[in-house]
């Protein structure tokens, strides 16, 4: 479930604020996932449940993701957005345009899977996309994980996202033929999260 | 996220909605360091917070600068935009053997807003966006008479890795062995 920008060559990108994720983003990011067609928004409040806690509040720590005095779900989950200027408002609005949702593989040490990166389609080719897993990488690192997976299509149509994933870093780990559809393969994109020095 | 995200400070990015606060604010930042030295850091002619707006204006449209601004006391107008921050990613340099880099180019806030860990919570977040655009490092210049602002960038993890001299045209000649000495303030 990956929808990534086209690469942008000229123009250095800006750089974007990552912030985790809170309750009062959802309507944005359902409007980033309707606009990237990778699947139907409705899903997004079920995916996001956890994360959110049962009683839609907000994570009450820092936005880390971890269980929270005050009944809040334990999860692991990180969520985490870019707010950028929205154009279709007045200039002077921010607002969320872009999702990445990660969460540890389950009987692994330190394996962690990027689930979900999707960049609104009129701020794709600004570094947005790549901004967000820096940012996954650098904080889920300094907190020992060891690897980070990514899993995509192998259709012509990614072969965009592929692409991206190659551009920082990732390798193709495997590729699960026939996975997601009859002839759709799940490739699997694989990196080394360096603890910081 | 860093320690200082749990302050009373909130950063965000600015927008052309700060660009008042924006030319007010370097205006400050300019001033302070014309204070420790008036030939060194020379401030533009004409209003100075015009000068500063309206190279914040551009740099707004800048695709490779970030500029924060953080507000403190949520929800109060004399608590929006209280400091802020320009950062931005920087070609690599030959002559000073320098890799392509972030560089925070300012960061200052208010006096009156001092306290809240503004200058943290910005600081923190310029160099986080830095590395997210992909920095292999950050790097930042400090006067030697700010020791406030020197503390608060040790205690982030930055080191002197360089330290620039000046040579004012009418100073003493100085030879080895000669007594030369600094020029007093107000000389």
């Amino acid at each position: 479930m990956v929808d990534i920008a086209p690469r942008a060559a000229p123009a250095p990108p800006a750089p974007p604020i990552v912030r985790p994720v809170t309750g009062a983003d959802v309507p944005a990011l359902r409007r980033v996932i309707d606009a990237t067609g990778l699947f139907p928004s409705a899903l997004l409040d079920g995916m996001l449940a956890a994360y959110l806690g049962t009683s839609g509040r907000e994570p009450t720590s820092a936005g880390d993701g971890r269980s929270a005095p005050g009944g809040l779900a334990a999860t692991d989950e990180r969520w985490l957005t870019v707010d950028a200027p929205l154009t279709d408002g007045t200039p002077t609005t921010l607002g969320a345009v872009a999702v990445a949702y990660a969460a540890p593989e389950r009987m692994t040490d330190g394996t962690w899977n990027a689930y979900l990166l999707a960049v609104h389609p009129t701020h794709q080719g600004r570094g947005v996309g790549a901004a967000l897993m820096r940012h996954l990488e650098r904080t889920l690192a300094a907190e020992g994980a060891r690897v980070l997976l990514v899993e995509t299509s192998g259709l012509p149509a990614f072969a965009r996202t592929r692409a991206f994933y190659r551009g920082i870093g990732y390798v193709e780990e495997a590729r699960i033929r026939e996975f997601y559809a009859a002839g759709e393969d799940k490739v699997v994109f694989w990196k080394r999260l360096e603890a910081p020095r | 996220m860093s320690a200082a995200a749990v302050s009373a400070a909130r950063v965000r990015r600015a927008t052309a909605a700060d660009l008042d606060a924006l030319g007010r604010l370097g205006a400050a930042l300019a001033r302070q360091h014309a204070g420790y030295d008036a030939r060194r850091f020379v401030l533009p002619e004409g209003s100075v917070e015009t000068a500063f707006a309206t190279y914040f204006a551009a740099r707004l449209a800048d695709g490779a600068a970030t500029l924060l601004v953080a507000d403190v006391g949520e929800g109060t107008a004399d608590g929006r935009a209280v400091g802020y921050a320009f950062a931005r990613l920087e070609p690599p340099s030959f002559v000073d053997a320098l890799p392509a880099s972030g560089w925070i180019h300012d960061l200052y806030v208010g006096p009156s807003a001092r306290g809240h860990g503004a200058g943290a919570a910005l600081l923190d977040a310029a160099v986080e966006a830095l590395l997210d655009a992909g920095a292999p490092l950050v790097m930042l210049a400090v006067a030697p008479a700010n020791a406030a602002a020197q503390r608060l960038f040790a205690g982030r993890g930055f080191v002197v890795t360089m330290s620039e001299m000046t040579r004012r045209a009418d100073a003493p000649t100085g030879r080895v062995g000669d007594d030369v000495r600094p020029p007093r303030p107000g000389t």
